[in-house]
């Protein structure tokens, strides 16, 4: 494939399932991370930098996400029956749709939201505000600098802050994990 | 867990989500992933930390308004030492000189030359924008460039103003209903006076009546801020009326009551008689009219067509209270 067609691919898979591929992750991740990260994320590494630099560089993240999805789909079918498709979108659905239908998933995502809610807790008053006008109101930074009286950089920066203490107060589930 | 990359993954991860990366970002970013295994895994893990915050159980937390008045609270208390007034901050390295700093900084630069741009291009602009109308009794569906469609009732008027940041329509005059295109990457905001609705992917209804704006959703959730009051969220559902004054309380609503105009048909519940015809008005060149303003306590409840008066004058002729009688041009409705 030429290399423009295969940016243009990427570029457009993330457009379309951007948002969703990230949720997968978010939602997947976390379960197999915790026995197999290392492997994981060593594998994403390896087929990240096959890829050339000049390729990636327009969009790395989307590159990231694919490559992450379709290591994270790969170990899950070793695990699995899952019949292996070629369309992401019917891939996506059917994993989206899992979690609800395994009650262990679903647990381990309650206790999971439940851990994030405590970090999140611990934090100032304006870094929560930050955050959740942000990520679960839907107020841009502008728009929040502006109700809490502090610039957009600030708001920024809050933001940042309340991201990173939920996950350093996450619990890291594996054993012999990076510390 | 090593805090410093996890910090540059969380700025990263905040930069890709605010908008566009410019070219050297994008660079530094590659190279900033590709140097090794931990940073792939740290970005992994905080965009899904990102990912998660929507889904926590919204009872779990305080909403909007009470979160930025106990936030503006804090800092009338801290306001000298602010920025240090979070305890985790000290765990941190110092924000300063994180590559997301220098973003913003330059951003606020970028904003600051942009804004004079506007000033200056506010004239031109105004020509610029798509403006979409509709005459009496006319509905019309119009689709954005991002496919989201709005579709305009009669007598609406709306202008949409799409850029790299940000999707805005402006409702000028009417009532629209909104689908819009899931894109957390690009807020849909819908200005209506001084009121404004934001929503990432959802659907829903505003109306811009003579004084009062009513903001009802269908699908989803919005966040309804104006001048006189703090933001609300309104889930699907959920209904808000925002008046001159101030915003009434977030109330359920019947979504199919308010969108009922979608399928050409008015629904009422116990309306007064008055808001039947302010209502059946905007629809008819043949206008319904009151004469008596004692009428004004008289209630209807109902479904009627939008825009065939048949059904509705049958059932006022129906009222033992009502006298109607019916011109070329006007449908007169009195006390008898």
């Amino acid at each position: 494939m030429e290399l423009r067609d295969k940016q243009a691919l990427v570029a457009d898979l993330e457009k379309q399932h951007g948002e969703r591929l990230r949720r997968f992750l978010a939602y997947r991740l976390r379960a197999s991370l915790a026995t197999d990260v290392p492997d994981l994320v060593q594998e994403v590494f390896l087929r990240l930098l096959r890829i050339d630099h000049l390729e990636t560089i327009r969009s790395t993240e989307a590159y990231l996400f694919t490559i992450a999805f379709h290591v994270l789909h790969q170990h899950l079918l070793r695990r699995s029956a899952v019949p292996e498709t070629v369309d992401i979108s019917t891939l996506l659905n059917s994993m989206e749709a899992s979690p609800e239908s395994d009650p262990v998933l679903q647990a381990e995502r309650l206790q999971h939201l439940e851990e994030l809610q405590r970090a999140l807790q611990e934090l100032s008053i304006k870094a929560q505000a930050v955050l959740l006008l942000h990520r679960r109101d839907g107020a841009s930074l502008e728009e929040i600098g502006k109700q809490l009286g502090i610039s957009r950089a600030m708001a920024a920066k809050y933001l940042s802050k309340a991201l990173l203490h939920c996950r350093q107060r996450m619990p890291d589930k594996e054993r012999g994990g990076m510390t | 867990m090593n805090v410093q990359i996890y910090a540059e993954a969380t700025d990263w991860v905040v930069k890709h989500r605010d908008g566009e990366l410019g070219t050297h970002e994008k660079k530094a970013f590659d190279a900033w992933v590709r140097e090794s295994p931990q940073h792939v895994r740290a970005y992994l893990e905080m965009s899904a930390v990102w990912e998660d915050v929507p889904s926590l159980d919204p009872s779990w937390n305080p909403d909007a308004e009470e979160l930025i008045a106990r936030a503006r609270a804090e800092s009338n208390v801290f306001s000298v030492e602010m920025p240090n007034a979070d305890a985790p901050a000290r765990e941190h390295r110092d924000m300063q000189r994180t590559p997301g700093a220098r973003y913003f900084q330059a951003k606020v630069l970028y904003a600051l030359a942009a804004s004079l741009l506007i000033a200056f291009g506010c004239g031109w602009l105004l020509f610029q924008r798509d403006v979409y109308s509709t005459g009496t009794g006319e509905q019309r569906v119009v689709t954005l460039p991002d496919g989201s469609t709005v579709e305009l009732n009669s007598r609406s008027r709306l202008a949409v103003h799409y850029s790299q940041h940000e999707r805005r329509i402006d409702l000028l005059q009417g009532q629209a209903l909104f689908r819009v295109e899931r894109n957390v990457a690009l807020p849909f905001i819908v200005q209506t006076g001084s009121t404004q609705v934001r929503a990432v992917g959802t659907q829903f209804d505003v109306y811009r009546k003579t004084d009062d704006i009513v903001v009802t959703v269908v699908e989803g959730r919005v966040a309804v801020s104006s001048a006189n009051a703090l933001p609300n969220m309104l889930a699907a559902g959920e209904q808000i009326i925002v008046t001159p004054a101030t915003a009434t309380a977030v109330k359920r609503a019947d979504a199919a009551a308010a969108t009922a105009w979608t399928r050409r048909n008015l629904m009422f519940d116990e309306s007064p008689l008055t808001e039947v015809a302010f209502e059946f008005n905007r629809y008819n060149t043949r206008k319904l009219l009151i004469d008596s303003p004692e009428l004004a306590n008289f209630h209807v409840s109902g479904i009627f067509s939008s825009v065939d008066p048949t059904l509705l004058v049958r059932f006022l002729r129906a009222q033992p209270e009502l006298v109607v009688r019916e011109t070329s041009s006007e449908i007169h409705v009195q006390k008898r």
